[in-house]
């Protein structure tokens, strides 16, 4: 693998550990990318679900991971009716060769599924349309510097790569069709916790009937969120016993 | 005043243009500020009229600006259906960054028209856009690298480039605007 040349360097008016608790949030894809979504089917990609064949998974130490598929492609390597013949056969190779190299039930993960990693407490890396590192730096309690890099497999086929690049783009980063509604969620989030005197929880309840054994829908669970606070508030409490000591 | 969504008319129709060789500066000027006007207006279904079926909308990162759009990282490397979608997600009420349109205000500056050939125009323009919204104002400070042809008589988008001379997209955060 290799990180492309050229940086994203922006910022988001929120605190920093929005940015991880969004990318493990499963719940607000659909009313974020509606445009997204609009967008690829305008295209000609297969839009019946943007979330199946889930789980998501405790790491430990608060680090989670989100994995599902969705029905459109990935440059690695599951085809889109929209990426033409060409293109989907070169993707075609890429995944045989993921499948002589790795066994088949290795390269059927690897290829068909999304990935939505948060090492915590700040770094993210996502395995979606494109392969994105995020990095979100605090400088104030409400204002995060975020720098975004593409990761991409060395021996890729130029078409490939156009395709990936151009995939990454429409939903990721700054300028994608995508990215900036997250933002403005973290931002008008922030701006919403002015008033925690008066609301002081947020509700990350969702999907906790799992652990009783009671069916949710995919997509539907705040389990990755509990784990990442959780954590959180596991080392500002030792901190705050050793303070107090 | 000025609203979203209502257009002027410039002074006349523009003269048709035979020879991309005999466009000046005054011309291209026009060109760039009836642009601006498009696009301060959200009149953007209009604004994509000025490209060329080829064309594409380029911004580069900040920390690679003549860098490869196909493979290498940049903010923007639209084609026109890209473009076109970009402009349908901008005109929905569903682009939440954008819904409702921020406030733009564009200064398009310092034009100069750097080479002229019988089939295209590279013209360069320094640009200052201010975004207010939500009670927060905004700038992008940069250049245009442009190339204008000649297609029906009339100046045409082949490669819209918009450079930003920033360090990061900081503190706007994000590139929700047409720049």
């Amino acid at each position: 693998m290799k990180v492309l040349t050229g940086t994203h360097y922006y910022s988001t008016r929120a605190n920093w550990k929005l940015l991880p608790v969004n990318v493990i949030d499963g719940s607000h894809f659909m009313p974020t990318h509606i445009t997204y979504l609009e967008h690829l089917k305008d295209r000609g990609s297969d839009v019946s679900s943007a979330i199946r064949d889930y789980n998501e998974t405790d790491l430990g130490n608060g680090h989670t991971v989100y994995e599902y598929e969705a029905s459109w492609g990935r440059p690695l390597a599951k085809p889109d009716k929209s990426w033409g013949e060409e293109v989907n056969a070169q993707i075609g190779q890429l995944r045989r060769r993921l499948a002589e190299r790795l066994g088949e039930e290795r390269a059927d993960r690897i290829a068909r599924k999304n990935r939505n990693l948060v090492i915590f407490p700040n770094l993210v890396i996502n395995d979606i349309v494109g392969i994105t590192i995020r990095v979100a730096e605090p400088t104030a309690i409400d204002y995060m510097e975020v720098t975004a890099w593409e990761l991409a497999p060395v021996d890729e086929p130029p078409e490939v790569m156009k395709v990936r690049n151009s995939n990454f783009l429409t939903f990721l980063g700054p300028a994608g069709l995508a990215t900036p509604d997250d933002i403005e969620g973290m931002e008008a989030s922030q701006r919403a916790f002015a008033a925690y005197r008066e609301v002081p929880w947020a509700n990350f309840s969702k999907g906790m009937a799992l652990s009783l054994g009671t069916h949710y829908a995919p997509g539907e669970s705040d389990a990755n969120m509990r784990t990442y606070w959780r954590h959180w508030r596991k080392l500002m409490s030792e901190h705050q016993s050793q303070a107090c000591a | 005043m000025e609203r979203e969504g209502t257009s002027v008319r410039l002074a006349g129709e523009q003269p048709i243009i035979a020879d991309a060789q005999t466009v000046g500066r005054s011309q291209v000027e026009d060109f760039l500020y009836y642009e601006a006007h498009l696009l301060d207006r959200w009149l953007l279904n209009e604004w994509l009229e000025l490209f060329d079926e080829d064309a594409v909308y380029l911004v580069p990162s900040t920390d690679n600006p003549h860098g490869n759009p196909d493979l290498e990282l940049f903010l923007i490397t639209d084609d026109m259906a890209i473009l076109r979608a970009r402009v349908k997600r901008l005109m929905s009420d569903n682009a939440h960054r954008e819904s409702p349109h921020s406030l733009t205000r564009r200064f398009v500056t310092n034009v100069l028209v750097t080479r002229a050939e019988a089939s295209q125009i590279e013209v360069t323009a320094s640009f200052l856009v201010y975004r207010t919204r939500a009670g927060t104002t905004d700038f992008y400070v940069g250049h245009y690298e442009n190339t204008l042809r000649i297609s029906n008589g009339r100046l045409r988008f082949a490669v819209r480039k918009a450079v930003l001379d920033m360090e990061a997209l900081r503190p706007a955060g994000t590139l929700s605007i047409i720049l």
